[in-house]
């Protein structure tokens, strides 16, 4: 047998396609993964190397470009994910470089399959899917009679049969093939790439599905310290659940919360079970069935978020600072109830199987005040002019009318809407592009003010969010709410006295000194918070860690309620390169995060479109001040702080040649150069 | 062919799996074989379209001792540490016949062959200490003593 050298932790090539040609090559993992580490990483140097800023979204050169993180596929908990970036269909004013990222299980075949990522150009002259297995096979096959049309489940279903029940599939539904913008990646463990439209893209290169299914396995440097690392991970979470008593908080999410799904549960009338990705300890996800076939499917953090909203929880909620998780009807419920109902779960269904981003519709959370119903009760959309039932606003029918109308541009309404809300806007006019910047975050046609909303639900919406949402792509990365939050199923939360000594504990571990996390919402600390954990966010999105666990600066399951940087024994473990984590945050994700910022600079992106929804600027959206507001002026200096703390120019938010000359991107910094 | 009094097998507890396959990943590395959960001695089916019910693959430790008899290869040796039969891969040939035994008794073939390297494998119980149980972050696999 040959034996082939390669680096232990990566399976050594990319994979690149074009679908025009139907030619495959690929290219060596090690001159990106050396400086980049795997997923968002790889990505953004691949996206520098093979998208000039003038490529459109859905040309045929466009590139769709997938990364797996360092850690997929090795068993490390909770990094399953897999990286896209692809020039984005849905940003606004104009096309823009986006990341989105998956999780499941597809991550780490794709790697046995012989790739750490793929590269997909080009267009296929009719409907096509890709075959990728055994090591380092590829084939295209067509899709153009059996599969194109299908909804994702179907094709998946199809797809499974024909390659077996162990191959990985990424698929496109009805939304994709018809360039609907805000279209999604679905896997078949029911995971997706969401946002910014990557379905709309794999629709605009006529490709329905990718098959993944290797035969391969990974090297690991040092297999005895990988497994003593995920044991010490794993046995963290268990323990403080057994000793404590405690409920899982991510574990439960479903179960654990009361709702109509889980009295049903417990009645026999519903099935609910945990549901993990890849190597995941805490399964946020919960499967579940009606016994009477009225819907299955799979609760996700995702949707999670939205039910955490307010217009989630019933008027009925009762006091949200209990610990109990029991409860018998909505009437006595002590937790929030989670509006997780018969209608909630099939509406679910249906975004997935149309192909449509969820956050886009605005259903999830059956919240009434998002852009949609702003819209409708403007006058904006009416009966007569989209063909909607408005009599059924929040029921089943009214979501399988919208989706089914944009999923296939159904008439001059489901036309429009089609394009986004932004370009939807846009058309209507003035008015309702006031009401679209009002709410939305500029460049992130999906990220709204709602998700906000539930930060300040959390008494925790704060400077360090705000400042990572305006400057970052992501949603994930906003979130410091999140990050300095304990699980609210933890009794600790409920004992003011132990959230303060942890946060006094977490201050002191990440910052030096005891005070940093006091207060969040003063634009000097809240900067020196986002500063960090965006710079984690680039290590979690290298390696592929989830943005669910990681970064947590408070964590529920340590005795000091600190979270904990496992990066770089992990990379250690895996790989067997030796980096410290202060390596990781000053060196790769400051490199990460200028090279990206780069891409967008040289996409046209500027400084004054890091920023947030107006209404930020106007009514009372701060925690702990219901009738504060942000200022602008403090706004803009905080945020000038932020380019400053990274090294970059103050005003103009752009990284300097010798900055990205110490960072080792020499060619990056050259090409600015040229063009003055 | 003695046994030893406290032989003891894996249970699976199937409503407590979430599908992870963290055992799976842990097996494979601690028998030498990367990362890879297909080659694993045990396997966790999970039907994620399905509603993630999940069926073990896992063997056993029975009495009837089919997949022995069935190896012309005198492959499956007992360990004197655990009172149980594992495969010795030096001289497992990868016929494939034991897991045809073992399906004879039991509905599902409680042995694996994994192709790429050509080769049974069963579950060994690491020697005594069962990683899998060790690391599953769930608590859906358990050591028990088989009842003689």
């Amino acid at each position: 047998m040959n034996v082939v050298e390669k680096q232990a932790g990566y399976a050594g090539k990319i994979l690149v396609v074009n679908l025009t040609s139907r030619s495959v090559s690929s290219i060596e993992t090690q001159k990106y993964a050396r400086d980049f580490i795997g997923g968002r990483g790889i990505c953004q140097k691949l996206y520098w190397d093979l998208m000039p800023p003038e490529i459109g979204a859905l040309d045929p050169e466009s590139s769709l470009i997938f990364a797996t993180g360092a850690f997929a596929g090795t068993g490390v908990p909770s990094s399953p994910k897999m990286f896209l970036a692809f020039k984005s269909p849905a940003t606004y004013p104009h096309e823009e470089m986006f990341v989105s990222n998956v999780g499941g299980r597809v991550a780490g075949e794709l790697k046995r399959a012989g790739f750490d990522g793929m590269v997909i150009t080009g267009r296929s002259d009719k409907p096509v899917y890709l075959y990728v297995y055994g090591e380092g096979k590829v084939r295209i096959i067509s899709a153009a009679h059996s599969i194109w049309g299908l909804d994702t489940f179907e094709t998946q279903r199809e797809l499974r049969r024909r390659h077996g029940t162990d191959a990985e599939i990424l698929s496109i539904g009805p939304a994709g093939e018809n360039l609907v913008r805000e279209s999604i990646i679905q896997t078949c463990s029911n995971d997706s790439c969401a946002q910014g439209g990557p379905g709309c893209v794999m629709g605009s290169k006529n490709l329905k599905a990718i098959v993944v299914k290797g035969s391969g396995f990974i090297d690991i440097a040092h297999p005895e310290d990988l497994i003593a690392d995920i044991a010490e991970c794993n046995g963290i979470v268990s323990s403080k659940l057994s000793k404590g008593g405690m409920i899982n908080p991510f574990r439960s999410l479903w179960q654990g919360f009361p709702s109509e799904l889980a009295m049903e549960a417990e009645a026999g009338t519903a099935r609910m079970k945990p549901a993990a990705c890849d190597a995941c300890g805490l399964a946020c996800k919960t499967s579940f069935k009606y016994e009477d076939g009225y819907a299955a499917g799979v609760m996700k953090c995702s949707i999670g978020g939205g039910l955490y909203s307010k217009a989630a929880f019933g008027a009925e909620c009762g006091d949200e600072t209990s610990e109990s998780a029991e409860c018998d009807s909505p009437e006595d419920a002590e937790m929030p109830f989670m509006k997780i109902d018969r209608t909630v779960c099939k509406v679910m269904g249906e975004w997935e199987k149309w192909g449509i981003n969820g956050h886009f519709m605005e259903m999830y959370s059956q919240g009434l005040d998002g852009l949609l119903y702003q819209l409708i009760d403007a006058g904006y959309i009416t009966e007569e002019n989209s063909g909607l039932p408005m009599d059924k606003i929040g029921e089943v029918e009214f979501a399988e009318a919208l989706l089914r109308k944009v999923a296939l541009r159904e008439g001059e309404f489901g036309n429009s809407l089609a394009e986004g809300f932004a370009r939807y806007c846009e058309k209507l006019g003035e008015g309702a592009m006031e009401l679209w910047r009002r709410t939305y975050y500029p460049n992130e046609s999906t990220i709204n003010v709602d998700q906000f909303l539930m930060t300040k639900d959390f008494g925790e919406g704060n400077y360090a969010d705000i400042l990572n949402r305006a400057f970052g792509i992501r949603t994930s990365e906003g979130y410091a709410f999140y990050r300095l939050h304990v699980p609210n199923l933890d009794p600790m939360v409920f004992d003011e006295e132990k959230t303060t000594e942890a946060k006094r504990n977490a201050s002191a571990y990440f910052f030096g000194r005891d005070d940093v996390l006091d207060n969040p919402d003063d634009p000097e600390t809240g900067l020196v918070i986002a500063h960090y954990l965006m710079r984690q966010c680039m290590i979690r999105d290298a390696t592929g860690q989830c943005g669910f666990v990681f970064p947590k600066m408070i964590s529920s399951y340590t005795d000091d309620y600190v979270g904990r940087l496992y990066s770089a024994r992990f990379l250690r473990d895996i790989t067997g390169a030796e980096v410290t984590e202060e390596e990781l945050a000053d060196i790769y994700a400051l490199r990460m995060l200028s090279l990206e910022r780069m891409i967008r600079l040289r996409e046209g992106h500027c400084a004054s479109d890091d920023r947030v929804p107006d209404v930020f600027f106007e009514d009372g959206l701060r925690a702990n001040d219901t009738t504060g507001f942000y200022d602008r002026q403090e706004f803009q200096e905080a945020l000038h702080g932020y380019y400053r703390l990274l090294g970059w120019n103050e005003e103009t938010g752009m990284p300097s040649a010798k900055l990205l000359g110490e960072l080792g991107l020499e060619d990056v910094a050259a090409y600015f150069e040229e063009g003055e | 062919m003695a046994e030893t009094e406290e032989r003891r097998r894996i249970r699976f507890n199937t409503a407590l799996c979430s599908g992870c396959r963290t055992c799976m990943y842990a097996c494979a590395m601690t028998h030498g074989r990367g990362a890879d959960p297909h080659a694993a001695n045990l396997h966790i089916e999970t039907d994620v379209l399905g509603g993630f019910l999940s069926e073990a693959c896992v063997c056993e430790q029975c009495d009837d001792h089919q997949c022995v008899r069935s190896c012309a290869a005198g492959a499956l040796k007992l360990d004197g540490r655990t009172g149980i039969y594992a495969v010795d891969s030096a001289s497992c040939r990868g016929c494939g016949l034991c897991a045809i035994a073992c399906a004879r008794t039991n509905l599902m073939p409680r042995i694996n062959l994994i192709e790429r390297l050509g080769i049974a494998s069963k579950c060994d119980l690491c020697g005594g200490e069962p990683r899998c149980v060790a690391l599953c972050p769930m608590g859906a696999l358990e050591c028990e003593e088989v009842a003689q």
